[in-house]
């Protein structure tokens, strides 16, 4: 026999087709490359990132600098463009790619903080419904439907209306809304894993609730947590730019590329590259973010698929 | 003579409330119906019965992770409820059925052995993994397998783990929930050898429920067969397997298939209909199986088997309008 | 005698990512009209992949090869005549009837749809066949029982209507991968009388696929005894149970606690060891590196011994431990 180890009780035993073993928190770099969309997606994402927090050091000017001289210079592969503003300027005078560049700073700011609220409120909830059950869960059912019955947009629309459009606010108001698709999967899972022996174990050791909710059951749900906030994430950036767009998001002079957009639109028509040039970026970014996420659920998804 | 039995039932109960619909009134299953036990320190309990009897909701009782509707599980004479769930959790440990869901799969295999220690803070970092090496290794299990993960393992391997994970905290008794149930038969073997002389090594006691009587028989000392939430008989094992008094026990007993290729698949006088635990039968619930039912047996319930006293429930053997004083 | 199945070399192979699986490695045996061959094995050993590749109902990643296979005078590697026999003269039943039924449907109209297919006729004539399978299989009430939905019934009425389907088109050899294995002990014992009788009336051939080997010895005609993909011993029930020659068959029996031989408490029979891996090529014995009486020589090949009906795949020309009891 070529096995030369047979005696190892490591082998796995000849049973159903059999998959290599998958050992779920070891993701190795073999394993990733075998997921062009999350080497893609995640590389995309990963450079932007990095662009935004060195943005000082990356950003050729100054975004906030105007210069009435120099304003709406088409970028270097047009007719007109210079050097100097690869990317142009806009209708200030301001350098496009730095202020793009500042831009996603804003954009990712907004994304991953929002969703990090919002992904401690649905977890929690997700968590308490689906382990107790009962009437806890009646209470987190209730809460999901109320929340699902209100429109995010109009919602976010009349709240910014009231307290005026900042980061901060945006933040907050993404965050308390868009909690649902954490606490129904959450929910979910967590039901099916609290029936699970190894959760009957650790009750029966004497552990808290507290221990059993974070220990033993939160992570075996980071799977599906992840793939949310890749989700989650994309559509807040979508939203802020919406908000910003309609003018109740992020306030000029803030570079975000919901509100570059906004301010091109009235140059669409002579000055095509300054709504195509954050709307591409934009578009790029979700986009990424939608390809890390598919990526990284194939990856962790335990039927080993893809 | 004075000392307690370590864990005992009085007059058990769980009842449950089943909704059978939206429309429907929900209906009350008698998982354990007034269930009375006692294991003695050092002992093996086995407790048999066929799926709905209510075994399983006895162990969840008996760990503490169910509340019984009445009656009371009693430890060292304690009451558990008076007990602290942290005390009781040091004294009396599960292994269950499915190696390869009482395992959490993120967990390396040190991690999960020494969960109990760290839920009770027993010892330093260093001291409670040298406690789970140790034990790990006495289940068999290599020492390299530490930082493994549970997916890499076999179900016996698994099992290994469970058992380590129970002892860690040197408990005096281990409820045992079908736990070779899962297990090829070369694999049970060992794991029920292993059961045996972890035993004799840390004085434990079990109670060890199965649906498979020749385990049963092999392991226990003491047995109890439950129908329909009751005991219907305990003995003595030479006394259950050899000379079985209750009609269940004895069609329990003849429905095994032992190894013997003449003897052909029993002939076995129960009725087919397996009854509804929802709706068991007046009287005796198994009398409209029962080959000797007669009279009584469809209108009085037969004396409960009493703790500490070998006996079955059946009219048969206590006759109902004299009870004990058979002439 | 005739033989109804004919198996030459039956190989098959799964693609995985580590490499070929080999999960049966060559299996050659027949089946007679009317007889009961059981497989018998620990899980991994290829016995529910080879009811399956006898059906042809093997998973896509898996690919099957045979020198012969012939049910009848039907060549069963060519897809086209194969489909005519699967589900016709050739039926197969499984171990969870809760899962082999579809929940959507009223029994009635699973019943039928087979025959309908195979078979033809009106609808009142398949009507007429399910009620007097379901009859013969011993449901009270065939007529009301179609157009109910499989999660009414229990499991033990479940599995009888899964018979009552198999028999619908009158078939000549029946395949049951562990059909009671999902069963309580007495309910078991009452579905095996059932299939035995069935047998004898209509004149079936059984291949019964199990892991209790207990049960193996009640029903058996022939047992076939597989170890990693691959017969280690075949023989008459008598011959497998009373004398048998390979180490691991030996090993296998003695695992199990058989009331009135095993001592009770005393440890049981272990196999050192797993089963190995079959990715790859496997050569020689496959049973070697947990055999206790194995020799160097095993690795190379192995020769296939007979006795009359008995045969099996050993260096040894008899069990080592019988040559030395009778010497």
């Amino acid at each position: 026999m070529t096995n030369t180890n047979m005696t190892d009780t490591n082998q796995i035993t000849a049973g159903l087709p059999g998959e290599a073993v998958k050992v779920p928190s070891r993701l190795s770099w073999t394993r990733i490359k075998d997921h062009p969309t999350l080497v893609i997606g995640g590389g995309i994402v990963f450079i932007m990132t990095l662009l935004a927090i060195f943005a000082p050091l990356v950003a050729p000017h100054d975004p906030y600098f105007q210069n009435i001289a120099a304003r709406t210079i088409p970028p270097v592969w047009y007719e007109g463009g210079t050097r100097d503003h690869i990317l142009g300027t806009d209708q200030l005078g301001r350098d496009y790619l730095s202020r793009l560049i500042y831009g996603a700073r804003i954009s990712l700011l907004i994304g991953f903080s929002a969703v990090a609220i919002a992904g401690v409120i649905g977890t929690t909830l997700g968590l308490l419904g689906g382990y107790f059950g009962g009437r806890v869960d009646m209470v987190v059912t209730f809460l999901t439907t109320v929340r699902l019955s209100l429109p995010i947009i109009l919602v976010a629309l009349a709240i910014v209306a009231v307290f005026g459009g900042s980061i901060t606010i945006v933040v907050i108001v993404l965050g308390l809304l868009k909690w649902d698709r954490f606490a129904v999967v959450v929910r979910s899972s967590a039901a099916q894993i609290s029936r699970l022996d190894y959760i009957n174990s650790a009750r029966a050791a004497g552990a808290s609730t507290f221990y059993i909710l974070t220990r033993e059951v939160l992570p075996n749900l980071a799977p599906q947590l992840i793939v949310i906030a890749t989700i989650e994430i994309a559509s807040a950036i979508l939203m802020e730019a919406a908000l910003s767009f309609l003018g109740l998001g992020v306030q000029p002079p803030t570079p975000s590329w919901g509100l570059m957009i906004s301010e091109a639109k009235s140059y669409m028509f002579f000055s095509f590259w300054l709504i195509a040039i954050p709307g591409v970026a934009l578009a790029t970014l979700v986009f990424a973010i939608n390809l890390a996420g598919d990526g990284l659920r194939d990856l962790i998804s335990p039927d080993g698929r893809g | 003579m004075t000392e307690h039995p370590i864990l005992e039932t009085v007059n058990l109960h769980r009842r449950f409330r089943v909704t059978q619909g939206p429309f429907k009134p929900s209906a009350t299953l008698n998982a354990v119906n007034g269930v009375n036990l006692r294991v003695r320190r050092g002992e093996t309990l086995g407790i048999v019965g066929e799926s709905g009897c209510g075994k399983s909701t006895l162990a969840q009782m008996l760990l503490g992770l169910l509340p019984a509707t009445e009656g009371d599980v009693l430890f060292d004479g304690q009451p558990v409820r008076n007990i602290s769930r942290a005390a009781f959790a040091r004294r009396v440990q599960p292994i269950f059925q499915d190696p390869f869901s009482s395992l959490n799969p993120r967990k390396t295999l040190l991690d999960i052995v020494t969960m109990p220690l760290r839920v009770h803070k027993l010892g330093t970092a260093a001291e409670q993994e040298r406690r789970a090496r140790q034990l790990m290794d006495r289940v068999g299990l290599p020492a390299r397998f530490a930082d493994r993960y549970p997916k890499e393992l076999s179900g016996g391997q698994r099992q290994r783990v469970a058992i380590a994970r129970a002892l860690v905290m040197q408990p005096d008794v281990v409820i045992c929930d079908e736990p070779t149930s899962a297990l090829d038969a070369s694999v049970q073997s060992q794991i029920l050898n292993l059961l045996m002389e972890l035993k004799a090594d840390f004085n434990l006691t079990y109670v060890f429920i199965s649906h498979n009587l020749s385990v049963v028989e092999h392991i226990a000392d003491r047995v109890a067969v439950m129908y329909l939430g009751r005991v219907v008989e305990a003995a003595g094992v030479d006394q259950i397997f050899d000379a079985p008094q209750h009609p269940y026990t004895r069609a329990l007993l003849d429905s095994v298939l032992t190894v013997a290729p003449d003897a052909g698949v029993p002939e076995l006088a129960l009725g087919s209909g397996f009854p509804n635990p929802l709706r068991p039968a007046p009287g005796c619930s198994f009398h409209p199986r029962c080959p000797k039912a007669f009279g009584p047996c469809s209108t009085v319930v037969p004396q409960p088997v009493l703790a500490d006293h070998p006996g079955a429930a059946c009219h048969l053997i206590n006759p109902p309008m004299t009870t004990g004083a058979a002439a | 005698m005739t033989a109804l199945l004919t198996v030459d070399d039956l190989k098959v192979d799964i693609k995985t990512r580590s490499g070929t699986l080999h999960a049966v490695r060559g299996l050659s045996f027949t089946v007679n009209a009317g007889e009961t061959l059981c497989i018998v094995g620990e899980s991994g050993c290829g016995k529910s992949i080879t009811s399956l590749a006898l059906m042809g109902l093997l998973p896509r990643t898996a690919q099957r090869s045979a020198a012969r296979l012939r049910f009848g005078d039907t060549d069963l590697t060519d897809a086209r005549h194969a489909r005519k026999v699967r589900g016709n003269d050739m039926v197969m039943i499984f171990q969870e009837p809760m899962t082999a039924l579809n929940p959507a449907f009223p029994i009635g109209d699973q019943l039928t749809e087979a025959y309908l297919y195979h078979k033809g006729g009106t609808k009142a004539a398949a009507r007429a066949r399910a009620i007097e399978m379901l009859d013969l299989v011993g449901i009270g009430s065939p007529a009301e029982r179609l157009s109910q939905f499989p999660h009414q019934l229990s499991g033990g009425l479940r599995q009888r209507v899964m018979i009552a389907m198999a028999l619908m088109t009158d078939p000549k050899l029946l395949i049951a991968d562990e059909p009671t294995t999902a069963l309580d002990v007495t309910i078991q014992a009452q579905i095996l009388r059932l299939l035995r009788d069935l047998q004898q009336k209509l004149g079936i051939a059984v291949i019964f696929i199990t892991h209790d080997l207990g049960l193996v010895s009640r029903i058996a005609d022939r047992v076939m005894v597989m170890y990693a993909g691959a017969m280690v011993e075949e023989g008459t029930a008598a011959e497998i149970f009373g004398a048998p020659r390979h180490p691991y068959t030996r090993a296998l029996i003695d695992c199990i606690p058989q009331p009135g031989k095993t001592e009770r408490g005393a440890p049981l029979g272990t196999i050192a060891g797993v089963v190995p891996s079959l990715i790859g090529t496997v050569q020689g014995c496959a049973f070697r590196t947990r055999c206790a009486f194995a020799r160097t020589d095993c690795a190379a090949s192995v020769p296939e011994r007979a006795e009359g009906s008995h045969r099996w795949i050993c260096i040894h020309a008899d069990h080592p431990a019988r040559m030395t009891e009778t010497a």
